[in-house]
């Protein structure tokens, strides 16, 4: 019953971190590795559930399931999480590059100042 | 073709063919105001840009072809334009497909996508290519309940009610806008158009997708696409 909680709490930590990634809370990192903890985790359960010795190919089966669990919980975390962060700085340089452009246009339709001594 | 259209072209190291490029998209429509976005080049492009004649906004360091896009679309909305027309500045997009897209602009559309499958075009993709468009086409049919030829076209119209709505925070994404952003558009009730356009094989045979980056880019936008499945979305702005 114990390794099967622990596979359940698992699953719901992924579901989490997509939930939290989505509603924009976590990082990228952060929603990445909360999604592999939980996938690790749900991953762990379920081997202890079905066991270690003997299981023979069903193991087998299950890990290549579970690498493939992991991937997907890396490519939601991915997909979902920009972070706050990430998207503030590239704002920042956004509105850094259409300032200087301003800037650029403005300085060339203003006449160019007297030379210093004419 | 009227001044209130804005092309906006992003670019990242294209300074050996940006001329040409500008020069024969002036030919084709004479007079309209051109974007050039440098992504952070570090070959000249915005010179290069500037001496063919266009306008242009400098990033101070790469941050992407959605992020190009997005500073694009907000040059846009500042500047008053009515209406944008994205194109890649490496040659690819035939210039003499403009008039098609801003007619169905003018019929209404919101977001129009210059389609290379529709007609009139020899442009035949690899088969890797091919197979990812395919898997793309079909999420989005499935997602839209409707069929598209070219979810992943580049040479895109919009309404500058569409712009307006992808200015919202987190609703473009910087990285890649691809199909999830059209299946995002028409889901949130905006009208899709999509024209035949010419597509010109890579005149370098260079691409964003080298390396390990196609297979990175199929598996998050397939990804992307199941999410905005279970997307909320704000409803556009009404039509004035």
């Amino acid at each position: 019953m114990i390794p099967l909680c622990v596979a359940a709490a698992g699953l719901l930590l992924v579901l989490l971190a997509y939930g939290l990634a989505c509603a924009d809370r976590l990082t990228t990192g952060q929603g990445v590795a909360w999604a592999l903890i939980g996938a690790l985790l749900c991953a762990g359960g379920l081997l202890l559930r079905i066991g270690f010795g003997g299981a023979g190919s069903a193991a087998g089966s299950w890990a290549l399931g579970f690498a493939v669990l992991l991937l997907l919980c890396a490519g939601v975390a991915q997909a979902c999480a920009i972070s706050r962060l990430e998207e503030r700085a590239k704002r920042l340089a956004q509105e850094v590059a259409l300032l200087r452009c301003g800037c650029e246009a403005e300085r060339a339709r203003r006449p160019a100042p007297p030379e210093a001594g004419e | 073709m009227a001044q209130s259209t804005l092309i906006i072209m992003p670019a990242y190291n294209e300074a050996a063919r940006l001329g040409i490029v500008i020069g024969d998209l002036f030919r084709a429509a004479p007079g309209t105001p051109l974007l050039v976005v440098d992504d952070g080049s570090r070959d000249g492009t915005a010179e290069a840009a500037r001496a063919a004649g266009a306008a242009v906004v400098a990033h101070p360091f790469n941050l992407g072809y959605g992020a190009a896009l997005q500073t694009g679309y907000r040059y846009a909305l500042r500047a008053g334009f009515a209406r944008v027309i994205q194109m890649d500045a490496d040659g690819q997009h035939d210039p003499g497909s403009l008039e098609r897209i801003v007619a169905a602009l003018d019929e209404g559309a919101d977001l129009v996508l210059g389609s290379r499958f529709l007609d009139l075009t020899s442009y035949r993709p690899p088969l890797a290519r091919r197979a990812g468009m395919g898997l793309f086409r079909t999420l989005a049919a499935i997602l839209l309940r409707r069929r598209l030829s070219d979810v992943t076209t580049g040479y895109q119209g919009l309404s500058r009610r569409l712009v307006d709505f992808y200015d919202r925070r987190g609703i473009f994404p910087p990285d890649y806008p691809d199909a999830n952003i059209i299946v995002r558009a028409v889901r949130a009730g905006f009208r899709l158009s999509e024209v035949p356009a010419r597509m010109a094989d890579n005149p370098a045979g260079g691409s964003i997708h080298v390396g390990l980056k196609p297979v990175a880019y199929v598996f998050k936008m397939v990804f992307a696409l199941l999410v905005e499945a279970g997307r909320r979305l704000p409803a556009p702005e009404a039509r004035g």
